[in-house]
This record gives C-alpha cells, structure tokens and sequence, in this order.
C-alpha cells in the first residue's frame, strides 16, 4: 500500500488518485469524490504553492495543504517508449 | 397546477444562461459556482404558460451545503413534466455520475450537454448519440452563451421521455431499495429514487418524508441494517457504484479526451494563481479598479453630474420652480432645505452614489465573469486563514466593497454556518461599501495621504484584529479551503451588462426610498427639535471622547439611516472641521452600524438575536476606536 500523497510530488506530476488518508473527515472527503477524485481516477499536478492545484478530467481544483496530504496517490505509468 | 420544467445539474455549468434563453428572464450568470442562491422561476417562451426553475448547482446528491439542497427540494415537491440536467461537456464523468441518478426519477428527462465549444477547443471528441443510447434519454450539444442547440433543446424539452435506464447496485441495496419502497408515501418522484436519497442520507429527503407523516422508525431500521454490511458509509457506497457505471460509459462514449487549453486566457488563468506572478497580476487588476471607479467614477463622472448637472442645472431650476409655485415656506425647505428630499436625498442619491455604484458593479461583474474570484481565493487563502476562514469568503468580502447588503446575502455560499456569521459580522464591522468608500475617499483626499492611510491603516487593523478574535471564539472548526477553479474566460460585453444593470436596479430600489425615508426623517427631527436635542445629550460622548464638533450628532445619527449617509454629514460640515476631527469622525462611522437595509437582512439571514448582539457590539467599538484614534492623533500631533 502506498504511502505516498499529493504533497509528496512536484508540479507536473502525473498522478492516480489510490485513496485517502483515514483521518480526512468523511463530509470533505465526500466533498473530494464528488468532484470525481475516487480511486483509480488520473491527474495531473499543477502547482504546490501556494496552495496544491490539479487537474482532474477538464475541470481544475484548489486544495489546501491538510487536504492534500491526506489525498493518497501513485505515479501513473508512463506508457512504455515505442 | 401546472407542471413545470426544472434546469438542474452541477454548479457553473451554464444553467442560469439556459434559463434566460428559455424564458427570457434574467438571472444572475457568474463564472463563479454558487452565485444563483435561490430557485427562479420564469414562464418558457415555447411553451406557453408552463413555468422553468432555474436550481443553484448541486454537485453531487446527496447535497453537501444549503444552497444545494434545493434541487433534491424541488424534485420531491414540484410536479414536473420535464426535467432538463444540463451538463458540463468537458467534464462528462461527473455529468454522467448525476445523470445516472436523475435518470431513475421517473419523470421525462432532456441532457444538455453545454459548453461544447470548451470541449472542442481542448480537443475532445465523442459521440452524444452513443451518449444517449446508452442512458436511454435524449442528449443535446448546446452552446449556450452562443446560443448554440437552443431550438434543439426546446425541441427535445417538449418531447421529453421518461428514460429507459436502470442501473443495478448490489444485491444488498436492490434488497434494501425494495424494501423501503413498500414504506414509502406517493411522490412525484419514482420510489426507487427516493429510497436511493434516503439510504444516502439526504438531508431534504428526509425532512419531506417527515413532512409526509411517514414512519421514520422503520426506515431508519431497514437504513441501519443495510449499512451494517458496508464498513463505509452508505452514501459513499452508492457514488462509487455511479462513479464506476459512469466511467465504464464515459469509457465506451469518449473518442478522444482532448489536453488541457494552452490559449493565451489558459495561460493567464494559469500566472493569475502563480506563486509569484500573482501578486503583480493582483495589483494591477487593483490598479485597474482604482483607476475606473476611483478616478473615472468617483472623480470624473461625480463631478460631471454634481457640479455640473444638478449643482449648475438642475438644482437652481429646481429650486426656483419650488420657491416660485409652493407659497408654503415648511414645505419648500422640505423640498430643497438643506435637509431636503431633493437636496439631500435625491441629488446625493443620483449624482453621488450612482455612478460610483455603477463603475464598482462593471469592474466586479468583468473580474466575476472572467472567473478572477475565485483565482482570487487561492492567493488569498492565507490572509484569511487568519481570520479561521478560508479564502472562499474573498467573495462575498469584495462584493462588500458595493453593497454589503447584497454581500450578506451572498454568504449563503460558504459552506458552514461558523463561515457565514463571521464573514456576515466583518462585513457589519468593517467592510465600508462602495457608497461610503466614495464619500470617504473625497473626504481623505483634501487631507493628504497620510490621513488615507491612517483610515485604512485603522480599518484594516480592526478587521484582522476582531476577525482573529471572532475566529477563535466562534465555535466550530475552520475548513481548509478547497475549491473549483473554473476556467478563465474572456467576459462577455453582454453578460457584463445584464449582470451590472440587475444589480443597479436591486440597488436603486432599495436605496432610493431609504435615502427619502432619511431625508424626511431627518426634516421631522430637525422640526420637531429633537435634533437640536440629540446634539446636546450626544455632546459628552461626540464632542468629550471623540473631540468632534458638537453638530457631529447629527452625522452619526444619519450613519444609523446609511453609512455613507452618516459619512456626507460630515462632508457637509466642511471646514467645521479640522482634518483630525474629519478622520476621527470618518473612522468612527465606517466601523459604526451598518445601513438599515443591511441591518434588515441580517435579520433575516441570522435572526434577530444575533443582528442585535452584533449591533450591539459594533457599536461601543465603533466609539471606543475613534476615542482612542482621537488620542493617539493628539498625541503625535497630527494636525
Ligand atoms: N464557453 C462557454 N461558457 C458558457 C457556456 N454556458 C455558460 N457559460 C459561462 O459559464 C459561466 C457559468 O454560467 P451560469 O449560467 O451562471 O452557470 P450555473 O451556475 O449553472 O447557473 C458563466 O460565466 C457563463 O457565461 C457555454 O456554452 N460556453
Ligand atoms: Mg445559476
């Protein structure tokens, strides 16, 4: 299981979202799902400062420090070099 | 009654600008989600006599905030013939994640898929036909600020279907949603949709099942029982299985997901949030607004209209038709006085406010529809962390800075209740409105700018100051922000218009009377000599603590009717002043009370209690600051 989360990554990064930290309150991170940050879902990071910014799907996001810590997230795999 | 047809869907997703094309009504449009707070309602141009709502956004159902509860609201309690989700095309998973719940109600139903444009520009390509097959209902591209797909739109509208559409959660919720349908009453809405709100907790649903004398108990059983055999909670059980659905047809529908925008607007949204290249970006965008409504329309156009019009035309033509046709001498100076309901009222009201109202309402209405607020969100998230809230509130903040009765209205967008009374108390406090600042910034000026920066230097202080108290003792936790950045658009000349025009027309309706109700006030207290009064008892406190004129009562007392009211009292007693009097009494009055229609909506939006503990916070505040202004000023010497 990873470890990892959005803090953890520079701008740039292409991420997939893997789940969330136990302590992230449950209304926030229903908040989080809904703008379709679930399991499995792709993004891209934008910026860490001064908050975290992503992109997921066409739509962009702000998220504050507590938030994106508790956000859990893999490197996506690069597709293999043709 | 008639039924009628519902617009609902996500916020920012073009709703409202759907809602005027359809019935030619107005409502507010903002590149911002959150700005329709309330249902609207307005009559279909194709349909005669069949009535369109317009909903504030929902993200997701179950809702998350008040504003967002409206839409479950008006699926349970509304008869619909049609109900129109419109959709953001771009972002199609989360447009589907809806769709597949709404789909389910058993009433006819019409996607439009809007923002096309936007998704073609990032190059995505998909099938709305695919789409459509595969929801069971009919799909349409719409553009709606080009007035793209209208036709088709109200086309499909009248000839909405109940879909075809059924999605299948797990044996458990299928067993659970057949057994609540047993218990529940009659709906407009299918019972499967209802028990599916139900089991995920939606706050709307249940109150309109109490509403309906249902028997709570056992469905909170049958609800417990099923949420036994999940370790997550039931509403998160029931997103994820829509969320998977929803992928699965994205997947199937979707030719070509597109990158993300790389246009000259992009790249500035992108600098406009930059670490850096913000801040530059934010003070010309400051600069920009300082210059259009302090310099063109507090400088230039007040002084174009005051001086010009009514002072050099108007008023004389006015005053020589009173005093030449009304023989009554009370009845003159009631007209054009000095408190006259001309000349204080209407001069001051149409020559004064206006057009410093009407340049703030332009400039806010382009950074509101360039989607700027809520970059401005992000670099203010710091400042208002503070304050223990979080950089949402920049909104309704800066829209204070025009009307802070139209500002606590729109607090209704944060998302706790802690959020709203601090922001709704700050604003009371310290936030002076575009009237006021206009009165307050001539004044100033003929002091220096040492004086202009000892009011904001004084305001600003207050404001951080009573905002860290408050943040500390309100209870409740501050939420870190977290927020939607739409895209940056360029704003539309149109729009900018509409928005500005409707804005001016609430304002001018509401302040008009006021400003005549304060002016014939004002003539029946000078009259009946409680003014003079009033300038006696207040001395100690006016003239003893605050070292002002003793006439200055006079002034504070019109800043109970209007801030900027209170403030142009003090501009008339002109050089009765010194410029250390000017700035006690302008710092006294922008913290003092706010206007009464503020005060009105206050109460109505927090209730009485908490309208009369804030008054009477403000204001012994409001005297204790300019006391203690009054001593400091003294102390240094400013003269
Ligand atoms: N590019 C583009 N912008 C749109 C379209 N429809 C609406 N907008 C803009 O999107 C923003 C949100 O619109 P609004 O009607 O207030 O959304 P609502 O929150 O769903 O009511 C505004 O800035 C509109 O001008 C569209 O089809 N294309
Ligand atoms: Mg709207």
């Amino acid at each position: 299981m990873t470890t990892k989360t959005l803090r953890d990554f520079p701008p740039g990064a292409r991420l997939i979202v893997r789940g969330f930290q136990s302590t992230l309150a449950p209304d926030l991170r229903g908040h989080l799902s809904a703008w379709g940050l679930t399991p499995g879902t792709p993004i891209t990071l934008l910026a860490q400062k001064p908050v975290t910014r992503i992109s997921v799907e066409h739509a962009e996001l702000a998220l504050e420090d507590v938030i994106a810590a508790a956000v859990l997230v893999d490197t996506a795999k690069e597709p293999a070099p043709a | 009654m008639n039924a009628s047809i519902a617009l609902v869907g996500q916020p920012n997703v073009g709703k409202s600008v759907i809602f005027h094309r359809l019935t030619g009504r107005y409502v507010n449009v903002a590149n911002y989600p959150g700005t329709t707070i309330e249902v609207s309602r307005g009559l279909s141009r194709a349909q005669p006599g069949v009535e369109v709502l317009d909903t504030p956004g929902v993200l997701t159902l179950p809702a998350r905030s008040e504003d967002e509860q409206a839409t479950a609201r008006i699926l349970l309690n509304e008869k619909l013939r049609a109900l129109v989700q419109v959709g953001d095309a771009k972002n199609l998973r989360r447009t589907v994640q809806l769709a597949l719940l709404l789909a389910e109600a058993g009433v006819p139903m019409v996607l439009a898929l809007n923002m096309m444009d936007e998704a073609k520009a990032r190059g995505m390509a998909f099938d709305p036909a695919r789409l459509a097959v595969e929801l069971g209902l009919a799909v349409v591209p719409t553009v709606a600020t080009g007035n793209e797909g209208m036709t088709a739109l109200a086309r499909a509208i009248a000839d909405a279907r109940v879909p075809v559409f059924r999605l299948t959660y797990a044996d458990p919720i299928e067993a659970a949603i057949d057994d609540l349908a047993l218990l529940l009453p009659i709906a407009h809405l299918s019972p499967r949709v209802v028990a599916l709100l139900y089991l995920a907790g939606d706050r709307a649903t249940e109150e309109w099942l109490a509403a309906q004398g249902t028997d709570l108990f056992a469905l909170a059983a049958r609800r417990e029982r099923l949420q036994d055999e999940f370790t997550e909670p039931l509403a998160e059980v029931l997103q994820r299985a829509r969320i998977t659905a929803a992928e699965a047809i994205v997947h199937r529908v979707v030719k070509d997901a597109g990158s993300v925008g790389h246009g000259f607007v992009q790249r500035l949204g992108q600098w406009s949030v930059h670490r850096t290249w913000g801040w530059p970006l934010l003070a010309l965008v400051l600069y920009g607004v300082y210059a259009f409504v302090g310099q063109f329309g507090a400088k230039y156009l007040v002084d174009l209209l005051e001086k010009q019009l009514f002072e050099g035309v108007i008023n004389p033509w006015f005053h020589a038709l009173v005093t030449t046709w009304i023989p009554w001498h009370w009845l003159q100076d009631f007209l054009v006085g000095p408190y006259g309901l001309w000349t204080m009222g209407m001069t001051y009201a149409l020559a004064l406010i206006l057009p410093i109202v009407t340049t703030f309402f332009i400039a806010f209405g382009i950074l509101e529809d360039s989607g700027y607020f809520a970059r401005l969100s992000v670099l203010s998230n710091r400042a208002f962390k503070t304050l223990g809230l979080n950089g949402r509130a920049v909104l309704p903040m800066v829209l204070g800075l025009g009307c802070v009765t139209m500002a606590t209205l729109t607090t209704r967008i944060l998302h706790t209740p802690r959020e709203r009374l601090i922001v709704t108390f700050l604003l009371a406090l310290a936030i002076p409105c575009s009237a006021q600042l206009g009165v307050v910034m001539g004044m100033l000026a003929s002091y220096g700018t040492g004086a202009f920066l000892i009011w904001l230097g004084v305001v600003i202080g207050v404001l951080f100051t009573v905002g860290w108290l408050s943040g500390k003792l309100v209870k409740g936790k501050r939420i870190p922000l977290m927020t939607e950045l739409p895209p940056m658009r360029l704003p539309v000349a149109g729009n900018v218009a509409k928005k500005t025009w409707s804005r001016l027309k609430w304002y001018l309706e509401e302040v008009i009377p006021l400003f005549l109700i304060g002016a014939a006030l004002m003539f029946v207290l000078d009259r009946l000599g409680f003014l003079p009064w009033l300038i006696q008892a207040g001395e100690p406190l006016v003239t003893g603590w605050l070292g002002l004129p003793k006439e200055a009562s006079a002034a504070l007392l019109m800043g109970f009717l209007r801030r900027d009211f209170g403030a142009t009292g003090l501009f008339a007693l002109g050089s009765a002043l010194s410029p250390e009097q000017g700035l006690v009494g302008l710092v006294t009055l922008t913290i003092f009370v706010p206007c009464i229609a503020s005060t009105l909506m206050i109460i109505k939006e927090q209730g009485l209690k908490t309208a009369a503990i804030m008054t009477g916070l403000i204001i012994p505040l409001a005297f204790l600051i300019g006391g203690l202004l009054h001593r400091a000023l003294l102390f240094v010497g400013f003269a």
